[in-house]
């Protein structure tokens, strides 16, 4: 082939001119990174590795190659992906172009997750540690002795001695398995992921308007035409929600970002709002303050549909913008602009993270967000809601029907109604399951006194006191002397120095992953230390549900790697030898040593009424992933085809039976719509009146609805007063009678009621007065470290209380001390586009791990000045509790003068200490680094014990 | 005749490294190798922009008019590609490249030592479609089997796109004219000259 | 041999030397691709697919 000889010369090299001017924090990270990684694959992966990834490549081209849908595992974005197998072997990854909710595209994470089906570095057998060394075993003998060393600690301490970590990332039916596991055994010490990301936001929002979710969806927002983000930084945390944002903006919606950081998300936003961490109370009453004052709420709106509001704008009347520049140091007319935005462009759309609810007062930034949208009127409309954007793939979901220690599956309480409920479902005698658990009763925090059974149990934030607290102060039988790590990472959780203390002094540890974790290498244990190789999301089956309710079939795309064993197996061997198996497992179709994960499914459908989970049959769902062309991008909604009409992935509510064919719920709370077309109206649960205030909605109904007016949530005996008892079958009402909406197995108090195009949990108007919080009204409070101690003794924090969550917890007295001084810099804490959570399972991943080698920590040029350093230099970043970590300076803008912010997701060394060695031969992650969490502090909400991660205070030094 | 080639739209690109990872699971890119890379300038400040980098497949490629042992061709629908058994790792079309797109892997890659490694537009190489030895040296062949390449097709915000020039640019000027801004075609005019 | 017989000889060697090199024939022409043939860079080749790709652009490229 003949090429054209060049006349002029090459044109100028206009990369290398840019490359010389600007050094972005890759170009950064990368160059410096260089050495450390050239080094690193040296000594981990010498050319050999090259030869190896070939072999596991051997594409033939004779053999089938079979492809797979599955969904992608690292946020809740919900991304479709197909995997194409050839003789089991996971050897292409395509993109899923029908999948409405992504249209094939993935972030660096999704993009690189064919990894995972030949990742080396995992737990690849049951290990043990032996004197300080690990050790392979069989399964059998792993089972066996930490059977025998749990039944021993609950002969001497009770069952609650035993605390355990489950899983966001483990599937509904896993997750499902593990809080089932927890009742059984006896306990609610359990908790996962949940509880460390949303905690506040489930509270925050189900306490006002009904259920504990993002309204709308990542889709939904092509129909915005404002978009709010606080505390949100989507770019690098939902990378692909990005799409629909960026698309939303080319249509002319407005993008307002608001952050303490200037975000890779701000970096595309019309107006961007600076403000110091820790005040988003006064930063939104700030912006409410313009909206009052300019009269741009609605208020028919706010008549109809919302209770309290008056005495929110009490609150905001207090936070003229002179006082909100004081407290957040946002001046001149942003807010206005900010509220004149929201007002000009309705309906408009609130999204926020974890800037948002990682707070000791998170549950009151929540609540202040969500008053903004009620005034605004944006809940219960398509292009508005709050838009919360979860963490993990199956966050939602483990938080709807997994192992969260204040509540059963569904959210149903954990007293005798609740336990009642789901006793029937499991077919278990109600008094075989109370004898489960400690009989005794303890304190209960409010001067009464509680059975274990009902009271809520240790969360994950705070296991580490529960081990290293005195056991005088613990309202239970004993410290936790066995924790079990299944599917968690440590190093989220904050105060690493006293959680290594509470590793080593545990009697027992047990880590169910298929990677090692930080959990296998913080501490210096020497014996009765298990690690149990899990299998991953790609080598099981089950359903997921991603941020915006929707639940998806993901398919196994091989089988476990190795020894690893699906989740389900795990508990089912786990559970035999602890005895209950033929309890706990009863109602399934056991397969290969495991309940089918459609067995599974469908148990939760047949006791899951008050969120909706009982319409998503296995069957359903995988219709659903079958015809994902058919959906609409904007809607949602299946256009012709056999699902015409239906919502993709059957967003919970998905009321009724599966039979009811409901199409599932794409924006909760909207009256534009009949109940059975997914409309909807706030939720009735706190009685029909307050201190002689009517709470059921006026005026104000959904599509259809024959109630027209607020009404309560149904029982058998409202619908008898209402004379529609009758439309029940005999069968329906041998079952319903005496029950409500929630506890009627047979589903008929739901299907008449829709028939009558009301919905079954009432129409009442949202709580913007929250009286059962501590502030009933969202107030600021000062963090318990802050840089503003002048600050505090106008804005005090909670007393501190005795009992909370079963341990005493501290707010006034941490805050009792002036830090500010010593520590004179904000330290926040966010997420990096390339890894995940505790980031195990994306470091050890190659593609992406050479992405990012070092840990860092981002500094305002002012704030490096001062302190002595240099770009790319080693330093000690320290707490004021004492942990230190030893990191990069990265020297930047992004972050303001005073603040500076690290990465959460590394791990693997301590206080300057590389733990390699304390790895299992072969499983150490690819990138290690100093885990941010051990430089955080004390400091809990006082609602949900969501920890504080996101403003505390530090130093910064040369190393 | 349909002519291949890359668009990155820095209104879209958000820096999330997808098209970079993309490429690495496709090709199984070993560590130290990028094909391709996404750039940022203005890091951190406002203004901050993002594109994402690899081989062009300019019309008239820099990199084939400097190569001593003419080991480049361009494939009928413009997709530029060379022959490593007759590359001799010099590193000229890395200074001839607007756009940096030449490696050297140091190591043992694709299963050569000390050749130039570039982006294929997913197109493999001269060895014949499908086989071992262009596995081994270049990489999957998603062209042959009527697909685009990887990191476009997987990119978040579908800032990246990669096709027919013609239906690529089709794409790109109706997300212009809905969003009424200026056209920023970052790197086009270098790659396919002023008519692009 | 003589030194006259020798200059002779090498006058004579080099002048059918140049010679044999005839003007239909380069040593080494700069520009042209000298590697393996590609059939897929061809015309027909190129054709083929063009269609094929089009669509996936459509498909997969597009906002939707």
């Amino acid at each position: 082939m003949k090429l054209v000889k060049k006349n002029a010369a090459a044109p100028k090299p206009i990369m290398a001119g840019l490359l010389g001017k600007t050094v972005s924090r890759r170009a950064f990270l990368r160059g410096s990174g260089l050495a450390v990684g050239g080094a690193a694959v040296a000594g981990m992966m010498p050319g050999t590795m090259v030869k190896k990834a070939r072999a596991a490549r051997k594409i033939d081209p004779q053999a089938e190659i079979k492809q797979i849908k599955t969904v992608c595992g690292h946020c809740s974005v919900g991304c479709s992906t197909i995997a194409e197998v050839q003789n089991g072997v996971w050897i292409g990854q395509e993109p899923a172009f029908d999948s409405p909710l992504n249209l094939g595209a993935h972030c660096a994470k999704g993009a690189a997750l064919r990894n995972h089906g030949h990742s080396k570095r995992r737990v690849k057998y049951p290990m043990k540690m032996v004197g300080g060394k690990w050790e392979r075993i069989s399964w059998e003998q792993a089972i066996e002795e930490i059977g025998d060393k749990l039944l021993a600690i609950r002969e001497e301490s009770g069952p609650d001695a035993l605390w355990f970590a489950g899983s966001s990332k483990a599937s509904n039916e896993g997750s499902y398995l593990q809080r089932k596991f927890a009742a059984f055994w006896g306990s609610n010490n359990c908790d996962h992921q949940a509880r460390i990301c949303h905690s506040t936001t489930v509270a925050g929002v189900a306490n006002t308007w009904g259920y504990g979710a993002m309204t709308n969806s990542y889709n939904d927002m092509l129909n915005a035409k404002s978009i709010i983000m606080c505390g949100s930084n989507a770019a690098e945390a939902h990378p692909v929600a990005m799409q629909m944002i960026l698309r939303a903006k080319e249509q002319g919606t407005k993008l307002i970002v608001m952050d303490p950081r200037f975000t890779r998300t701000a970096a595309h936003s019309d107006l961007y709002v600076r403000f110091r961490s820790g005040t988003d109370v006064p930063l939104i009453w700030g912006i409410l303050w313009h909206v009052f004052e300019n009269r741009w709420e609605d208020t028919q709106y706010i008549q109809q549909r919302v209770y309290g509001m008056d005495k929110v704008r009490e609150e905001v009347a207090k936070w003229t913008p002179q006082e909100v520049e004081r407290v957040t140091g946002v001046g001149g007319d942003a807010l206005l602009e900010v509220a004149r935005m929201l007002a000009e462009n309705r309906p408009g759309t609130f999204v926020w993270c974890m800037g948002g609810t990682q707070h000791t007062i998170g549950s009151n930034y929540v609540r202040a967000y969500n008053c903004l949208q009620l005034a605004l009127g944006n809940i219960g409309k398509e292009g508005g809601g709050a838009n919360i954007f979860r963490g993990h793939d199956n966050v939602q979901g483990a938080t709807d029907v997994g192992p969260n220690p204040d509540n059963l599956p569904g959210y149903y309480p954990i007293n005798s109604v609740g336990w009642g409920h789901w006793s029937r479902v499991w077919g278990v005698d109600p008094e075989w399951l109370q004898n489960r658990f400690d009989q005794a009763e303890y304190d209960d925090g409010k001067g009464g006194k509680v059975k274990p059974m009902n009271a809520g149990g240790i969360t994950v934030s705070r296991w580490i006191d529960g081990v290293l607290e005195d056991k005088a102060n613990i309202a239970q039988r004993d410290n936790i002397r066995a924790a079990m790590f299944w599917g968690h990472a440590p190093n989220s959780q904050t105060r690493g120095p006293e959680m290594k203390r509470a590793f080593e002094k545990l009697d027992l540890l047990v880590v169910i992953d298929p990677y090692p974790t930080v959990s296998a290498v913080l501490h210096d244990r020497k014996d009765n230390t298990y690690l149990l190789p899990a299998a991953t999301q790609f080598e099981q089956a089950g359903s997921v549900t991603a941020s915006n309710r929707s639940l998806q079939w993901r398919d196994k795309v091989i089988e476990p790697l190795y020894e690893h064993k699906p989740d389900a197996e795990i508990a089912y061997r786990l559970a035999t030898k602890l005895g209950f198996a033929d309890q706990m497992f009863k109602n399934y179709d056991i397969q290969n040593n495991m309940p089918t994960p459609e067995s599974v499914l469908r148990e939760i459908n047949r006791g899951t009424w008050t969120i909706g989970y009982t319409g998503q049959s296995p069957e359903r769902l995988k219709e659903h992933m079958k015809n994902q062309r058919h959906f609409d991008v904007a809607t949602l909604k299946a256009q012709g085809g056999p699902l015409d009409n239906e919502t993709y992935g059957l967003p919970w509510p998905c009321y009724g039976t599966p039979e009811l064919k409901h199409p599932g719920t794409h924006v909760l709370y909207d009256p534009s719509k009949h109940i059975m077309e997914g409309g909807g109206n706030f939720r009735n649960a706190f009685g029909t009146e307050y201190q002689g205030e009517n709470l059921l909605a006026e005026g104000s109904w959904s599509k259809g609805a024959e109630i027209q007016g607020g009404y309560p949530q149904f029982t058998a005996d409202i619908l008898k007063q209402l004379g529609w008892w009758d439309e029940l079958t005999a069968e329906e009402k041998a079952e319903a009678d005496g029950k409500s909406w929630t506890t009627d197995l047979s589903g008929g108090i739901q299907r008449v009621v829709m028939a009558h195009g009301c919905h079954p949990f009432g129409n009442a108007k949202a709580r913007a007065h929250v009286w059962n919080f501590p502030d009933p009204i969202p107030v600021h409070r000062e963090p318990l470290y802050t840089p503003r101690y002048d600050l505090v003794a106008e804005f005090p924090t909670y007393d501190d209380r005795k009992v909370f969550y079963r341990l005493p917890t501290r707010w006034k007295s941490v805050q009792a001390k002036d830090y500010s001084g010593e520590f004179p810099l904000i330290h926040t804490s966010g997420r990096l586009v390339e890894y995940e959570g505790g980031g195990e399972e994306t470091r050890s991943n190659p593609w992406l791990a050479e992405l990012k080698q070092d840990m860092f920590v981002e500094i305002n040029p002012a704030d490096a000045n001062n302190a002595n350093i240099k770009d790319g230099q080693t330093v000690w970043l320290e707490g004021p509790e004492g942990g230190r970590i030893r990191i990069k300076a990265l020297v930047t803008t992004r972050v303001g003068r005073g603040t500076v912010f690290t990465p959460f997701h590394f791990g693997g060394h301590f206080q300057g200490q590389d733990l390699l060695d304390k790895y299992p031969e072969g499983s150490a992650p690819y990138t290690r680094g100093e885990s941010t969490n051990t430089a955080t502090t004390y400091g809990y909400d006082a609602v949900t014990m969501m920890q504080e991660t996101k403003t505390t205070l530090c130093r910064v030094v040369p190393a | 005749m349909a002519r291949m080639k890359f668009l990155c739209d820095a209104e879209r690109c958000i820096e999330c490294q997808a098209c970079v990872t993309a490429c690495k699971n496709e090709h199984e890119v070993p560590w130290g190798v990028n094909r391709r890379r996404v750039i940022v300038m203005d890091d951190g400040q406002p203004g901050e922009k993002s594109v994402s980098v690899a081989c062009m497949h300019c019309t008239d490629a820099p990199c084939a008019a400097v190569c001593p042992v003419d080991c480049f061709y361009t494939t009928d629908d413009g997709i530029v590609l060379h022959d490593k058994d007759l590359c001799i790792g010099c590193g000229y079309c890395f200074y001839a490249c607007p756009f940096g797109a030449p490696q050297y892997p140091k190591q043992t890659a694709f299963g050569v030592r000390g050749k130039m490694d570039k982006c294929t537009f997913c197109a493999g190489g001269p060895e014949d479609t499908n086989s071992e030895a262009e596995l081994t040296k270049y990489g999957t062949n998603r062209i042959a089997e009527g697909k685009l390449p990887l990191c476009a097709e997987m990119c978040s915000t579908k800032a990246l796109l990669a096709g027919d020039g013609d239906v690529v640019a089709d794409i790109y000027r109706q997300r212009v004219m809905r969003r009424g801004g200026r056209p920023q075609t970052w790197g086009w005019q270098a790659a396919y000259g002023t008519g692009a | 041999m003589p030194y006259k017989a020798m200059l002779v000889a090498l006058a004579f060697a080099s002048v059918s030397l140049l010679s044999a090199c005839d003007s239909e024939m380069t040593v080494y022409e700069p520009g042209v691709y000298k590697g393996k043939h590609d059939e897929t860079a061809t015309r027909e080749a190129a054709q083929q697919r063009a269609e094929p790709l089009r669509e996936r652009a459509l498909s997969g490229m597009t906002d939707r």
